[in-house]
């Protein structure tokens, strides 16, 4: 399985590879600084699973979710982020999100959510 | 959105706090309330926490060595350096860097349905100076709550919790 985690914090994309590990998930991780990063990456690398951050400078997540389904791109894809209001959920269901993760998370977390994706 | 209208933003539960730390550095970290009145330190690092039009409506401070023991923990760096931290002028800007990560799911937390809609702002050596609203916030907040923190290996301090 190849995993691209999408996050503009480095500290960040070490954290939910460090967690996607303690919950047991053996992937091949990919990573990207921003959207549009992350957009050039889905097309290379071809990842299984997308694990994108929400506020991110040049290309938000939703903007890199909404332009991945645009171009008829229905990689599996999922929000890790600080903010999760109902609105947010919403949207991200909306626009083809599978799960949104509030942080904070822990292994469990990741276990019960994406045992039911992947 | 008025703010006129709405809740004081929440402060972040104990356990919040502690799954925050716990999560971010993958260590069982200590958090406590404080119970009795602690007057917050001069020094410290402050992360502002800031509605939508800017308005600073929240801060959280912890102790110089907390921000350089939890940055340096973050990406699993020695904690020798962390020792020597006396002041917050002395906490190296990869350990200021990483501590924002800790001060980003912390604001995130500060969010409620009833509540104006906030995200972290600034996070500053106080060693710097504070802009007059952080002043203020930090002198004359409505609500004010105190933890202490215990990061094994790293710092133990204090981290306290201001709000408009």
């Amino acid at each position: 399985m190849k995993i691209l985690v999408v996050d503009d914090s480095r500290a960040m994309r070490m954290i939910v590879q460090r967690t996607l590990r303690q919950a047991g998930f053996d992937a091949t991780i990919v990573e990207a600084e921003n959207g549009q990063e992350a957009l050039d990456k889905t097309k290379s690398e071809k990842p299984d699973l997308i694990l994108s951050d929400w506020n991110m400078p040049v290309m938000s997540g939703i903007e890199f979710l909404n332009a991945l389904r645009g171009g008829g791109n229905n990689t599996k894809f999922g929000f890790v982020t600080s903010e999760s209001t109902p609105a947010m959920r919403a949207q991200a269901v909306g626009s083809g999100a599978a799960f949104l993760i509030s942080k904070p998370f822990n292994a469990d977390t990741f276990k019960d959510t994406l045992n039911g994706v992947v | 959105m008025s703010t006129q209208a709405l809740d004081p933003v929440p402060v972040p539960r104990l356990e919040e706090i502690k799954g925050t730390f716990c999560m971010l550095l993958a260590k069982d970290v200590r958090v406590e309330q404080c119970k009795s009145y602690e007057k917050h330190t001069d020094d410290g690092v402050i992360s502002i926490v800031r509605d939508d039009e800017g308005n600073a409506l929240a801060a959280v401070q912890v102790d110089a060595k907390i921000a350089a023991g939890a940055g340096a923990a973050l990406t699993l760096m020695p904690a020798g350096p962390v020792k020597e931290v006396k002041t917050s002028a002395d906490v190296f800007p990869t350990h200021l860097e990483n501590f924002r990560e800790i001060a980003n799911v912390l604001a995130g937390l500060m969010n409620s349905q009833s509540s104006p809609h906030v995200t972290l702002g600034e996070v500053l050596r106080i060693a710097d100076g504070l802009a007059d609203d952080v002043r203020e916030l930090r002198a004359n907040p409505t609500r004010r709550d105190v933890f202490d923190i215990d990061i094994p290996g790293y710092a133990a301090g204090r981290l306290y919790v201001f709000v408009r």
